[in-house]
Protein backbone atom coordinates (compact mmCIF):
# COMPACT_ATOMS: atom_id res chain seq x y z
CA UNK A 1 0.00 0.00 0.00
CA UNK A 2 2.60 2.42 1.24
CA UNK A 3 4.90 1.59 -1.89
CA UNK A 4 1.90 1.99 -4.45
CA UNK A 5 0.99 5.54 -2.82
CA UNK A 6 5.57 6.69 -3.11
CA UNK A 7 5.31 5.05 -6.75
CA UNK A 8 2.11 7.57 -7.60
CA UNK A 9 3.45 10.57 -5.28
CA UNK A 10 6.95 9.92 -7.19
CA UNK A 11 5.25 10.00 -10.70
CA UNK A 12 3.15 13.31 -9.99
CA UNK A 13 6.29 14.64 -8.53
CA UNK A 14 8.37 13.88 -11.95
CA UNK A 15 4.95 14.97 -14.02
CA UNK A 16 5.40 17.86 -12.35
CA UNK A 17 9.03 18.44 -12.95
CA UNK A 18 8.99 18.05 -16.38
CA UNK A 19 6.06 20.34 -16.96
CA UNK A 20 7.64 22.71 -14.99
CA UNK A 21 10.97 22.53 -16.93
CA UNK A 22 9.28 22.46 -20.43
CA UNK A 23 7.75 25.55 -19.08
CA UNK A 24 10.39 27.64 -17.85
CA UNK A 25 12.56 26.67 -20.50
CA UNK A 26 9.75 27.56 -23.33
CA UNK A 27 9.61 30.94 -21.54
CA UNK A 28 13.41 31.29 -21.93
CA UNK A 29 13.29 30.69 -25.80
CA UNK A 30 10.72 32.88 -26.29
CA UNK A 31 12.46 35.80 -24.42
CA UNK A 32 15.49 35.18 -26.02
CA UNK A 33 13.52 35.33 -29.65
CA UNK A 34 11.17 38.54 -29.32
CA UNK A 35 14.20 39.83 -27.19
CA UNK A 36 16.78 39.82 -30.54
CA UNK A 37 19.20 38.14 -28.87
CA UNK A 38 19.16 35.28 -31.13
CA UNK A 39 20.06 37.18 -33.95
CA UNK A 40 23.06 38.96 -32.34
CA UNK A 41 24.08 34.95 -31.48
CA UNK A 42 26.91 33.88 -33.43
CA UNK A 43 27.17 30.35 -31.16
CA UNK A 44 24.28 28.97 -32.96
CA UNK A 45 25.09 25.89 -35.59
CA UNK A 46 25.78 27.05 -38.41
CA UNK A 47 26.75 30.83 -37.64
CA UNK A 48 29.75 29.78 -35.72
CA UNK A 49 33.06 32.32 -36.81
CA UNK A 50 35.27 30.41 -39.12
CA UNK A 51 39.49 30.25 -38.33
CA UNK A 52 39.49 33.43 -41.03
CA UNK A 53 37.05 35.26 -39.23
CA UNK A 54 39.03 35.07 -35.92
CA UNK A 55 42.34 36.46 -37.66
CA UNK A 56 40.28 39.32 -38.79
CA UNK A 57 38.48 39.93 -36.04
CA UNK A 58 42.03 39.69 -33.79
CA UNK A 59 43.38 42.50 -36.12
CA UNK A 60 40.55 44.90 -35.49
CA UNK A 61 40.79 44.20 -31.69
CA UNK A 62 43.46 46.79 -31.18
CA UNK A 63 45.53 46.67 -27.83
CA UNK A 64 45.90 50.37 -27.91
CA UNK A 65 43.33 52.52 -25.43
CA UNK A 66 44.12 56.17 -24.71
CA UNK A 67 44.99 57.12 -21.16
CA UNK A 68 42.01 58.88 -19.37
CA UNK A 69 44.66 60.31 -17.10
CA UNK A 70 47.64 62.62 -17.43
CA UNK A 71 48.48 65.64 -19.74
CA UNK A 72 47.38 66.28 -22.93
CA UNK A 73 49.84 66.45 -25.11
CA UNK A 74 50.61 66.77 -29.07
CA UNK A 75 52.48 63.61 -29.23
CA UNK A 76 49.48 61.40 -27.26
CA UNK A 77 46.85 63.00 -29.91
CA UNK A 78 49.32 61.71 -32.86
CA UNK A 79 49.24 58.13 -31.51
CA UNK A 80 45.62 58.21 -30.98
CA UNK A 81 45.04 59.71 -34.62
CA UNK A 82 47.39 56.77 -36.02
CA UNK A 83 45.47 54.01 -34.25
CA UNK A 84 41.95 55.52 -34.87
CA UNK A 85 43.19 55.58 -38.77
CA UNK A 86 43.07 52.23 -38.87
CA UNK A 87 39.80 51.26 -37.64
CA UNK A 88 38.48 53.69 -39.46
CA UNK A 89 39.86 52.15 -42.39
CA UNK A 90 38.19 48.86 -41.59
CA UNK A 91 35.25 50.47 -41.42
CA UNK A 92 35.41 52.48 -44.83
CA UNK A 93 36.30 49.16 -46.36
CA UNK A 94 33.31 47.74 -44.84
CA UNK A 95 31.01 50.85 -44.99
CA UNK A 96 29.18 48.87 -48.01
CA UNK A 97 28.19 45.90 -46.39
CA UNK A 98 24.69 46.14 -46.06
CA UNK A 99 24.42 47.09 -49.89
CA UNK A 100 20.97 46.63 -51.60
CA UNK A 101 22.61 44.41 -54.40
CA UNK A 102 21.86 41.06 -52.74
CA UNK A 103 18.31 41.58 -52.22
CA UNK A 104 17.76 42.95 -55.76
CA UNK A 105 15.80 41.52 -58.20
CA UNK A 106 18.99 40.55 -60.48
CA UNK A 107 20.82 38.73 -57.88
CA UNK A 108 18.30 36.97 -56.67
CA UNK A 109 17.38 35.40 -60.26
CA UNK A 110 13.65 37.32 -60.45
CA UNK A 111 13.25 38.45 -63.99
CA UNK A 112 12.55 41.88 -63.81
CA UNK A 113 9.88 42.58 -66.41
CA UNK A 114 7.25 45.23 -65.06
CA UNK A 115 3.09 45.22 -66.02
CA UNK A 116 3.13 47.49 -68.39
CA UNK A 117 0.58 49.99 -66.92
CA UNK B 1 -13.99 -3.48 16.04
CA UNK B 2 -11.25 -0.83 16.86
CA UNK B 3 -9.13 -2.58 14.20
CA UNK B 4 -11.63 -1.83 11.00
CA UNK B 5 -12.30 1.90 12.51
CA UNK B 6 -8.31 2.41 12.66
CA UNK B 7 -7.93 0.91 9.22
CA UNK B 8 -10.76 3.18 7.84
CA UNK B 9 -9.33 6.25 9.43
CA UNK B 10 -5.62 4.97 7.85
CA UNK B 11 -7.70 4.32 4.08
CA UNK B 12 -9.49 7.89 4.33
CA UNK B 13 -6.14 9.37 5.44
CA UNK B 14 -4.30 7.87 2.74
CA UNK B 15 -7.17 9.07 -0.13
CA UNK B 16 -7.06 12.51 1.54
CA UNK B 17 -3.10 12.43 1.13
CA UNK B 18 -3.83 11.58 -2.30
CA UNK B 19 -6.59 13.86 -2.96
CA UNK B 20 -3.85 16.66 -1.80
CA UNK B 21 -0.58 15.59 -4.15
CA UNK B 22 -3.26 15.55 -7.23
CA UNK B 23 -4.56 19.09 -5.58
CA UNK B 24 -1.07 20.24 -6.11
CA UNK B 25 0.34 18.79 -9.04
CA UNK B 26 -2.51 20.08 -11.42
CA UNK B 27 -2.33 23.38 -9.11
CA UNK B 28 1.54 23.64 -10.20
CA UNK B 29 0.35 22.64 -13.84
CA UNK B 30 -2.22 24.97 -14.14
CA UNK B 31 0.08 27.83 -13.21
CA UNK B 32 3.06 26.93 -15.16
CA UNK B 33 0.28 26.66 -17.91
CA UNK B 34 -0.95 30.19 -17.23
CA UNK B 35 2.44 31.09 -17.14
CA UNK B 36 3.19 30.35 -20.20
CA UNK B 37 0.36 31.57 -22.04
CA UNK B 38 0.94 34.79 -20.66
CA UNK B 39 4.06 34.85 -21.50
CA UNK B 40 3.21 34.02 -25.25
CA UNK B 41 0.50 36.35 -25.42
CA UNK B 42 2.74 39.00 -24.25
CA UNK B 43 5.23 37.64 -27.04
CA UNK B 44 2.63 37.92 -29.44
CA UNK B 45 2.00 41.26 -28.22
CA UNK B 46 5.37 42.66 -28.63
CA UNK B 47 5.21 40.79 -31.96
CA UNK B 48 2.60 42.25 -33.06
CA UNK B 49 3.74 45.97 -32.28
CA UNK B 50 7.03 45.54 -33.59
CA UNK B 51 5.27 44.54 -36.72
CA UNK B 52 2.80 47.56 -36.90
CA UNK B 53 5.21 49.88 -38.69
CA UNK B 54 5.97 46.12 -41.63
CA UNK B 55 2.11 46.42 -41.66
CA UNK B 56 1.32 49.61 -42.25
CA UNK B 57 3.90 49.08 -45.23
CA UNK B 58 2.37 46.55 -46.15
CA UNK B 59 -0.33 48.11 -46.86
CA UNK B 60 1.22 49.93 -49.55
CA UNK B 61 2.50 46.90 -50.71
CA UNK B 62 -0.19 45.00 -52.80
CA UNK B 63 0.03 47.91 -55.42
CA UNK B 64 3.87 46.70 -55.58
CA UNK B 65 3.20 42.78 -55.56
CA UNK B 66 0.11 43.78 -57.79
CA UNK B 67 2.79 45.07 -60.48
CA UNK B 68 4.32 41.86 -60.39
CA UNK B 69 4.61 40.43 -63.79
CA UNK B 70 3.84 36.97 -64.77
CA UNK B 71 7.17 36.74 -66.04
CA UNK B 72 8.58 37.59 -62.29
CA UNK B 73 6.31 35.07 -60.30
CA UNK B 74 7.01 32.26 -62.59
CA UNK B 75 10.44 33.01 -62.28
CA UNK B 76 10.21 33.50 -58.23
CA UNK B 77 8.07 29.90 -58.73
CA UNK B 78 10.66 28.34 -60.55
CA UNK B 79 14.07 29.48 -58.95
CA UNK B 80 12.71 29.08 -55.35
CA UNK B 81 15.04 26.73 -53.83
CA UNK B 82 18.16 28.97 -55.24
CA UNK B 83 16.49 32.13 -53.99
CA UNK B 84 15.98 30.85 -50.58
CA UNK B 85 19.60 29.53 -50.61
CA UNK B 86 20.87 32.98 -51.27
CA UNK B 87 18.77 34.67 -48.54
CA UNK B 88 20.24 31.77 -46.36
CA UNK B 89 23.79 32.10 -47.59
CA UNK B 90 23.12 36.30 -47.27
CA UNK B 91 21.94 35.97 -43.18
CA UNK B 92 25.11 34.10 -42.10
CA UNK B 93 27.14 36.70 -43.89
CA UNK B 94 25.43 39.84 -42.45
CA UNK B 95 25.61 37.77 -39.07
CA UNK B 96 29.43 37.73 -39.69
CA UNK B 97 29.39 41.22 -40.57
CA UNK B 98 27.52 42.65 -37.96
CA UNK B 99 30.08 40.77 -35.51
CA UNK B 100 32.74 42.26 -37.07
CA UNK B 101 31.13 45.64 -37.17
CA UNK B 102 29.84 45.92 -33.86
CA UNK B 103 33.10 45.08 -32.53
CA UNK B 104 34.67 47.66 -34.06
CA UNK B 105 32.16 50.35 -32.69
CA UNK B 106 32.71 49.15 -29.07
CA UNK B 107 36.87 48.98 -29.85
CA UNK B 108 36.01 52.63 -30.88
CA UNK B 109 33.53 53.89 -28.11
CA UNK B 110 35.01 52.26 -25.00
CA UNK B 111 39.32 52.96 -26.10
CA UNK B 112 38.83 55.86 -28.13
CA UNK B 113 36.05 58.39 -27.58
CA UNK B 114 35.40 58.10 -24.10
CA UNK B 115 39.26 57.67 -22.71
CA UNK B 116 39.90 61.21 -24.83
CA UNK B 117 36.21 62.71 -23.64
CA UNK B 118 37.47 61.70 -19.62
CA UNK B 119 41.19 63.41 -20.78
CA UNK B 120 39.83 66.61 -21.99
CA UNK B 121 37.21 66.86 -18.05
CA UNK B 122 40.27 66.40 -16.10
CA UNK B 123 42.49 68.84 -18.48
CA UNK B 124 39.50 71.42 -17.94
CA UNK B 125 39.15 71.62 -22.07
CA UNK B 126 35.91 71.29 -24.11
CA UNK B 127 34.88 67.68 -24.72
CA UNK B 128 33.67 66.06 -27.71
CA UNK B 129 30.39 64.82 -25.90
CA UNK B 130 28.15 65.52 -28.93
CA UNK B 131 30.04 63.13 -30.96
CA UNK B 132 29.84 60.18 -27.61
CA UNK B 133 26.18 60.65 -27.50
CA UNK B 134 25.67 60.50 -30.96
CA UNK B 135 28.03 57.34 -31.39
CA UNK B 136 25.89 55.96 -28.55
CA UNK B 137 22.69 56.14 -30.01
CA UNK B 138 24.03 55.61 -33.20
CA UNK B 139 25.47 51.93 -31.61
CA UNK B 140 21.84 51.20 -30.21
CA UNK B 141 20.30 52.09 -33.54
CA UNK B 142 22.21 49.70 -35.23
CA UNK B 143 21.95 47.06 -33.12
CA UNK B 144 17.75 47.53 -33.21
CA UNK B 145 17.95 48.09 -37.02
CA UNK B 146 19.99 45.14 -37.38
CA UNK B 147 17.64 42.73 -35.21
CA UNK B 148 14.00 44.43 -37.11
CA UNK B 149 16.41 43.61 -40.41
CA UNK B 150 16.97 39.82 -39.34
CA UNK B 151 13.43 39.17 -37.90
CA UNK B 152 12.33 40.07 -41.16
CA UNK B 153 14.58 38.50 -43.38
CA UNK B 154 13.89 35.07 -41.19
CA UNK B 155 10.31 35.97 -42.40
CA UNK B 156 10.90 36.14 -45.36
CA UNK B 157 12.83 32.66 -45.85
CA UNK B 158 9.61 31.12 -43.85
CA UNK B 159 7.43 32.44 -46.98
CA UNK B 160 7.05 29.74 -49.32
CA UNK B 161 7.57 31.01 -52.19
CA UNK B 162 6.18 28.46 -54.08
CA UNK B 163 2.70 28.83 -53.64
CA UNK B 164 2.67 32.54 -52.48
CA UNK B 165 5.17 34.28 -55.24
CA UNK B 166 2.95 37.43 -54.52
CA UNK B 167 3.33 37.31 -50.52
CA UNK B 168 7.25 36.09 -50.49
CA UNK B 169 8.12 39.89 -52.97
CA UNK B 170 6.06 41.86 -50.85
CA UNK B 171 8.06 40.40 -47.92
CA UNK B 172 10.88 41.08 -49.86
CA UNK B 173 10.15 44.60 -50.36
CA UNK B 174 10.05 45.23 -46.84
CA UNK B 175 13.30 43.16 -46.16
CA UNK B 176 15.01 45.92 -48.41
CA UNK B 177 13.70 48.96 -46.41
CA UNK B 178 14.74 46.77 -43.54
CA UNK B 179 18.15 46.94 -45.07
CA UNK B 180 18.30 50.18 -46.23
CA UNK B 181 17.88 51.38 -42.67
CA UNK B 182 20.46 49.13 -41.04
CA UNK B 183 22.95 50.53 -44.23
CA UNK B 184 22.44 54.33 -43.01
CA UNK B 185 22.77 53.54 -39.14
CA UNK B 186 26.09 51.65 -40.42
CA UNK B 187 26.98 54.66 -42.51
CA UNK B 188 26.14 57.16 -39.76
CA UNK B 189 28.41 55.57 -37.45
CA UNK B 190 31.20 55.79 -40.05
CA UNK B 191 30.43 59.17 -40.50
CA UNK B 192 30.76 59.77 -36.92
CA UNK B 193 34.07 57.84 -36.40
CA UNK B 194 35.31 60.46 -39.06
CA UNK B 195 34.17 63.22 -37.69
CA UNK B 196 35.85 62.23 -34.17
CA UNK B 197 38.96 61.88 -36.15
CA UNK B 198 38.43 65.29 -37.76
CA UNK B 199 37.82 66.75 -34.40
CA UNK B 200 41.03 65.41 -32.62
CA UNK B 201 42.73 66.48 -35.60
CA UNK B 202 41.98 70.19 -35.29
CA UNK B 203 42.71 69.51 -31.33
CA UNK B 204 45.79 68.55 -32.01
CA UNK B 205 46.84 71.58 -33.93
CA UNK B 206 45.23 73.95 -31.17
CA UNK B 207 47.30 72.33 -28.65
Amino acid sequence: MLTTRGGKNLAILGIGAILLASCTTGISLLIYRNSGDIYLDRSRPGYLPDEEEVTEESDVNTTYSFPDTGELSADELAEYLQELKVLTEHLADSADSYSPDPLSDESLGITSELKED
Amino acid sequence: MGVSMRSERRTSLAVSTRVKMLGWGVGVALLTLGLCSATTGTARAVAETDEKPAASHQSDQPKQSDQLSESQKSSIVRNCAAIKQSLEQLQRVDSKTRTYLGTTYETIANKFITPLNIRLVKNNLPTLSTIQTDFMAGQTNFRNDYTTYMRELEGLIATDCQNNPGGFYTQLITVREKRAQLRSAALELMKLTTDQYKAVEKLKKEL
